[in-house]
């Protein structure tokens, strides 16, 4: 007869950024931007811009992308330096989310 | 509102005083997008990025209430609106241009969600009535006046007007 073993519960400990997996950590973030149909082509493009520093024709590719594609990749970066791109993105309504690069 | 002049330092643009009543009931609106509207991540471990999510969130609420006491103190100062005979005269920085871009990003995407995020695109279109009209209203004229205000930040290129 197999026995049940009662769940154990852990810890309420959330992991701090040093904790996230080596293998994310290694391989960085995406911050994705993705496309909703309210913001405006020459808005988005002003933001990524002001954000990324980016010169008219690069913000307006990465612009077209996410709204033909569905999405764009805007950069590859460290966890903390994609959740500060993604909050930036947020004060300006944007769609944005970090993905693991893996 | 029309564009008057724009310098390195600073940008002013006119209003009639019916615009400038409108201009400030609008702005009334702001904050109109809750701070979870967008997730920190889709895809992420959600142990890995759960507390970051929360964080995430406060500070932009707290960005958001910052921003909804400066929204106040402009209309108010004597230092952004000046009145002139047919209205009013509003001075900003190009900062505050881009800031005002947000708050206007804000109402516009606030009422998109009032009116059930409509996808005119894929033919989800707006079901109007007399209760939520008046958030297809604002929302055209936010995206109005974030085209005049992106216009006056750079006007060398093609913003469509």
């Amino acid at each position: 007869m197999a026995v049940i073993e009662a769940p154990v519960k852990q810890p309420d400990v959330k992991k701090t950024p040093e904790e996230k997996s080596k293998k994310q950590l290694d391989q960085g973030f995406l911050v994705i931007c993705w496309d909703d149909p309210v913001n405006l082509m020459d808005y988005v493009t002003h933001v990524f811009q002001t954000v990324f520093g980016w010169d008219r024709q690069k913000a307006e590719h990465h612009m077209l992308q996410v709204h033909k594609e569905g999405k764009s990749v805007l950069v590859r970066e460290s966890f903390e330096k994609a959740e500060h791109y993604v909050h930036q993105l947020h004060k300006y309504s944007l769609q944005a989310t970090l993905e693991p690069a893996s | 509102m029309k564009l008057l002049r724009r310098s390195e330092s600073e940008v002013v643009f006119h209003l009639g005083k019916r615009e400038h009543d409108a201009f400030c009931k609008l702005v009334d609106r702001y904050p109109m997008v809750p701070s979870d509207f967008s997730p920190l991540s889709r895809f992420a471990d959600a142990e890995d990025v759960g507390g970051d999510q929360e964080l995430l969130e406060e500070s932009l609420t707290e960005s958001k209430k910052e921003s909804k006491t400066a929204l106040l103190a402009m209309l108010n100062d004597g230092k952004h609106f000046h009145e002139v005979s047919r209205g009013w005269n509003l001075h900003l920085t190009p900062e505050e241009v881009d800031w005002l871009l947000q708050v206007f990003g804000d109402i516009r995407v606030g009422c998109w969600m009032k009116l059930g995020c409509p996808d005119e695109m894929k033919g989800k279109m707006p079901e109007l009535t007399a209760d939520n009209l008046e958030f297809y209203v604002a929302m055209d004229m936010c995206g109005r006046l974030q085209m005049l205000l992106l216009h006056s930040l750079r006007p060398s290129e093609d913003s469509g007007l």
